[in-house]
Parts: structure tokens; C-alpha cells; sequence
């Protein structure tokens, strides 16, 4: 999977470039082959990740096309993400709106990305 | 030659060319020779020799001080103390003395494999730099937040005066044992933030503290200055923690952008505090994090949720350079080599005019705004210290780097905020406001123990 920012890298917010730094390390070799967009809100920051045709597209704030947002701390999004566990969505800790099944397509990449080294 | 042998003296271009420069802006300016003694009597030969034919001396200890402090300005012999490596450890008393070439990262090594129990504080600075250099020139480390400038670690000191006499300061003076500066008249201020302009300290007896078993980093992003004074202040007087410290936002992206141009997103946070505590047990752990996150729960709109460090490092291994220390900021290097700033020390209630005020001025000279800080002697008194990485062969860009510190400069010493670690070009900038009878008695001290004027000229501008 290529991973592009939509603008330049050095606009991203933090949030968007922690995202860019994970996928660039460790999601390179992933396929995706589903069109779909997730926003992630971590406190105040927002990120917009686009998975189309096999690129992953990263912009700063919440996009009008996304299928599904996650929202939480920042703290509760890379626990959740290092740990790929439901607990913390169980908790109340991460909220989530729109699609879950685009919630589980992006899971599903998210352990991909987590399990390689 | 005839006094240390030939591996031990250098007049050989290449040699002399790597002591006339450092990293930072000031100008190079080659030594005559450069001499490595591995003895106190060695240091000894040298010095009477240098006052006999008044040929300037310039300790140099590894020369990563940040300010040209161990650049020649007037050539002359360059005493690299890198060979002088001896440690000893005194575990019931509970201090170190060591030699000036000890690093920190060959002291964390020692005291880990020989005394776990016991701990020094390290800088944010990468571990090939000079433990006693750090604490002579009043550094500040990680457990400054606790214990204040490195100066406050030193015990007593072991110093070579310009005509060869060799003076113990402290209770060692009188005492077998370093066991403490007091009670005598205190002497070690005379070689303390002196930039060896009046001896070479050849010892230094610090103080270790009891290493505690349990310790945990939290992170936090504020979305203002004043949102992150309000936490330094309230967990400083918590007396809770041992590190209240933090960067700009600018660190956090040159983390992860290694090139490129930086800016601010509108939704980036303004400055990453982080806090370190440790304790006697899990318990006590719990009990510090509960107070840390207590505090924040009221400022839920300027300030983000406490993030642990460890899952920052689980997500990415290298992010262990912000939580272990002695670490290598090699990511701000990475922008041309050369790297250089104002640090300072000052007023709690100048910080957030400071902060805000220093990274205007950053931005004007188009450097993305860069700032450390950290809490210091539980909240008696802040760090401001202004980084500017940049292209060090760059002629063009080391004439706007001048320009831009010293405006940095100009801007902190109005806010109460002063400098340290100056180098020379700012020392006169710093004595035009200091109080008269200071530089009077600064100048006396100077005259009375260093005459010839030997010991690293043009440092201080005296």
C-alpha cells in the first residue's frame, strides 16, 4: 500500500503524522483492495485516512466522505491500536459513528500493520 | 613533547583543524597544539609551563557545550581531558568522583553494572558528553525539576589554578571524605559557570541519589502556553514528580519529518509536557498518576488526556530518545549539522511571555520555533532554551542564525531570563545590564587568580 499525505507532509498535525509513520513502517506490504474512508478524532486533532485502489490518502480534519469516525483520546487510540483490543469501544473510551462494517475493514488493516515488523 | 611523550601532544593540521570548531555558529579559530595529559601531575606540567611563557590554556572536555566555550579564540594549548576517565564511587555516602573525560553514557554503564542502587541525573544530550563538564557549567538534566542546575549536584571539586597550585574544595579540603561543600567558605563557585577561565577542575565529586524501582513517563499536549504553565506550576508545587519538562510542538514533528519545511496545523497542539515519576512501589505509582491526571481533569479544553510514554514507544521504539536519557536528539542534527540556541534561565512569571515571545522571534527569522523547557528546583525557577538547528556551511544561513540569537537574546534578558553556557560574542550583551559591583568583584576574582590571563581567553568577555 502506498501511503501519500493530501497535502504536504510538513502541514500534517501531529495525529495525521503519527498515522503516516505507522503505515510508512509497517503497512508498505498490506493490500487493500476496499474503497472506503475513516476519520479519527484523537481530543482536538482530526485526520481523514482515504484507503482507495490500494493508496492510503492522509488529510488533516474530518472529511464530508468518511464511512465511519473513531473518537477518543489520543492516549486511548494507540493503546487501542497497539493492543487492536475492543475494550476500550466497550468502555465507552473510544466512540464510534457511521459504518461498522468499514470500522472492521479498518481494524482488519490496523492488525495487518501491528503484526508486522 | 619531551614532558607527555609524543601520543600525547598534536600539532598536526588535521588534529588542530577538528579542536577550532564546534556545531554552533561562532567562528572557528585553530589551537597551537593539543595536548591529551592522563594525570593530574600531567595537567600540572602543562599548566606551569603555559604560565611560564603565557600561552592561553583551553580545557576541553568533549567540546558538545552548545556556545564555542572550548573554540581557541586566541590559539594556545588545548588540555583535552578525554583521557582523565577515572570513576569512584563512595555508596554509603552516596557520591561519585569523577575525572573530566567521564561521558554519560560510560557513567550509566558504570554505575548500572556496579551500582544499581544509585543514580546520577543525565541531560537531554547525547551520551557522549562530559558528566563533569555538564555539571561545571551549571547544565540542567532530568532531575533538574527536583534538584535545580547541575552546579547543585557538585560536592566538592579538584581544580589546577593557572600557576599550577592544585587546590580540593569542599569538605574534602579538610576531610578523608566529599561527604558535602559544606561548611566551609564555599570555593566551588569560583570554577562553576567559569568556562574554565580560572583553573582546570581535573575532579568533581557528585552527589547519587537511591534509584527507586518503579518510575512512569506521561505525556501531555496543551493547546496553549498558558494552559501549560498553568500544569508546570500546579505539578510543581504537587512536589510529586521528578521531571516537569517539554518541547514546542516543532519537536514533535521533526520526529516524524525528518526533512522539509515544517508548520503549525490549526489543530496542532502548542507545547508536549512531560512528566516522570517514580516511587517505592506500584502503589505509590498509582497514587501520582491519580494526582497528575486529577489536575488536568478541570482544563479538559486546552489540555489533552496524560498519554504514557510506553505505548508512544511500543508504536514506535526510536520515540525512547524523549524518555531515556542520556539520549541523542539526532533528528534536530539532522537539518545540516549545525545546531545552536539561546538557553536561559529565569522567572516563573515570565515564562508564558517568554515562550510566546521567543517563538515570534523564531518565526520572523523563518526557523520553525523550537523550545525546551523545563520546571527547576520544584517551580523556584523556569528554562527557556531556543534551538536552532541549521546548515552549518551555509555562510548565508550562519549570518541570519547571528542575528536571530541575538535579538533571542536581547528579548530573554528583558524578560529576567539569563542566559547560560553564553558564548563569548554575548557576554558583553549580558554585563551591559549586569549590577556594577558584580562585574567589579567578577573582574577582581579573575585578575587575582588568573593574572596572565591564560585560562581560556575572551570566555565571559573577561
Amino acid at each position: 500500500m502506498e501511503v501519500i499525505p493530501h497535502q504536504e507532509a510538513g502541514n500534517l498535525n501531529i495525529l495525521s503524522l503519527i498515522i503516516r509513520e505507522l503505515f510508512l513502517k509497517k503497512g508498505m506490504h498490506i493490500d487493500v483492495n476496499k474503497n472506503f474512508s475513516v476519520g479519527i478524532k484523537a481530543g482536538k486533532m482530526a485526520s481523514t485516512l482515504h484507503f482507495k485502489k490500494g493508496v492510503l490518502e492522509i488529510k488533516n480534519g474530518i472529511s464530508n466522505e468518511i464511512n465511519c469516525l473513531i473518537e477518543g483520546s489520543l492516549g486511548t487510540f494507540l493503546s487501542f491500536t497497539s493492543k487492536t483490543s475492543l475494550l476500550p469501544f466497550f468502555k465507552g473510551e473510544l466512540k464510534i459513528r457511521g459504518n461498522p462494517v468499514t470500522l472492521f475493514h479498518f481494524l482488519k488493516i490496523i492488525r495487518s500493520v501491528l503484526r508486522s515488523k | 613533547m619531551n614532558l607527555l611523550g609524543k601520543d600525547k601532544v598534536s600539532i598536526a593540521p588535521d588534529v588542530l583543524y577538528i579542536y577550532s570548531s564546534d556545531m554552533t555558529e561562532n567562528e572557528p579559530s585553530a589551537p597551537d597544539v593539543v595536548v591529551l595529559p592522563e594525570s593530574l601531575q600531567e595537567v600540572v606540567e602543562i599548566v606551569k609551563i603555559a604560565n611560564e611563557f603565557k600561552i592561553p590554556l583551553i580545557p576541553f572536555a568533549t567540546g558538545n557545550n552548545v556556545g564555542g566555550l572550548t573554540i581557541p579564540e586566541r590559539g594556545g594549548i588545548v588540555v583535552d581531558m578525554k583521557r582523565m576517565k577515572k570513576i569512584e564511587v563512595d555508596e554509603e555516602e552516596m557520591y561519585m568522583v569523577v575525572e573530566p573525560g567521564v561521558t554519560f553514557g560510560e557513567l550509566k554503564a558504570y554505575l548500572d553494572k556496579n551500582y544499581p542502587s544509585l543514580i546520577y541525573s543525565y541531560p537531554l544530550a547525547p551520551p557522549y558528553t562530559s558528566v563533569l563538564a555538564n555539571a561545571i557549567l551549571d547544565g540542567l538534566n532530568n532531575l533538574s525539576t527536583r534538584y535545580g542546575a547541575m552546579s547543585e549536584w557538585i560536592q566538592g571539586l579538584e581544580v589546577v589554578l593557572p600557576d599550577g597550585t592544585v587546590a580540593k574544595i569542599g569538605g574534602k579540603a579538610v576531610s578523608a571524605s566529599w561527604f558535602s561543600r559544606a561548611p566551609l567558605p564555599d570555593l566551588c563557585g569560583l570554577f562553576i559557570s567559569w568556562q574554565g577561565t580560572t583553573g582546570i577542575v581535573t575532579k568533581g565529586a557528585l552527589m547519587l541519589i537511591p534509584s527507586l524501582p518503579f518510575k512512569k513517563r506521561f505525556l501531555i499536549l496543551t493547546y496553549t502556553y498558558s494552559s501549560a504553565y498553568n500544569l508546570i506550576m500546579k505539578y510543581s508545587r504537587m512536589r510529586a514528580f521528578d521531571e516537569i519538562a517539554g518541547f514546542s510542538w516543532v519537536a514533535g514533528k521533526m520526529f516524524f519529518l525528518r526533512e522539509g519545511k515544517i508548520e503549525k496545523s490549526s489543530d496542532d497542539p502548542e507545547f508536549m509536557l512531560f512528566v516522570e515519576m517514580s516511587g517505592n512501589s506500584e502503589e505509590e505509582i498509582k497514587v501520582k498518576e491519580k494526582l497528575l491526571k486529577g489536575v488536568i481533569k478541570n482544563l479538559k479544553e486546552e489540555v489533552e488526556e496524560p498519554l504514557d510514554v510506553e505505548l508512544m514507544v511500543k508504536a514506535f521504539p526510536e520515540y525512547s530518545k524523549f524518555s531515556e536519557f542520556p539520549t541523542t536528539l539526532d533528528f534536530l542534527l539532522d537539518r545540516g549539522g549545525g545546531l545552536t540556541w539561546v538557553g536561559s534561565y529565569g522567572p516563573n512569571k515570565k515564562w508564558i511571555e517568554g515562550a510566546e515571545g521567543g517563538s515570534k522571534i523564531l518565526e520572523k527569522y523563518e526557523f520553525p520555533p523550537l523550545l525546551v523547557s523545563r520546571s527547576m528546583k520544584e517551580g523556584h525557577y523556569q528554562v527557556l532554551r531556543f534551538i536552532i538547528p541549521f546548515k552549518r556551511y551555509d555562510v548565508e544561513e550562519k549570518k541570519i542564525v547571528r542575528e536571530c540569537l541575538k535579538e533571542l537574546a536581547q528579548f530573554l534578558l528583558d524578560k529576567g531570563y539569563v542566559p547560560y553556557k553564553m558564548p563569548s560574542w554575548l557576554a558583553p550583551i549580558v554585563w551591559e545590564r549586569a549590577d556594577r559591583g558584580y562585574l567589579e568583584l567578577l573582574k577582581k576574582m579573575k585578575m587575582a587568580i588568573d593574572p596572565s590571563g591564560i585560562m581560556n581567553p575572551r570566555k565571559l568577555g573577561l
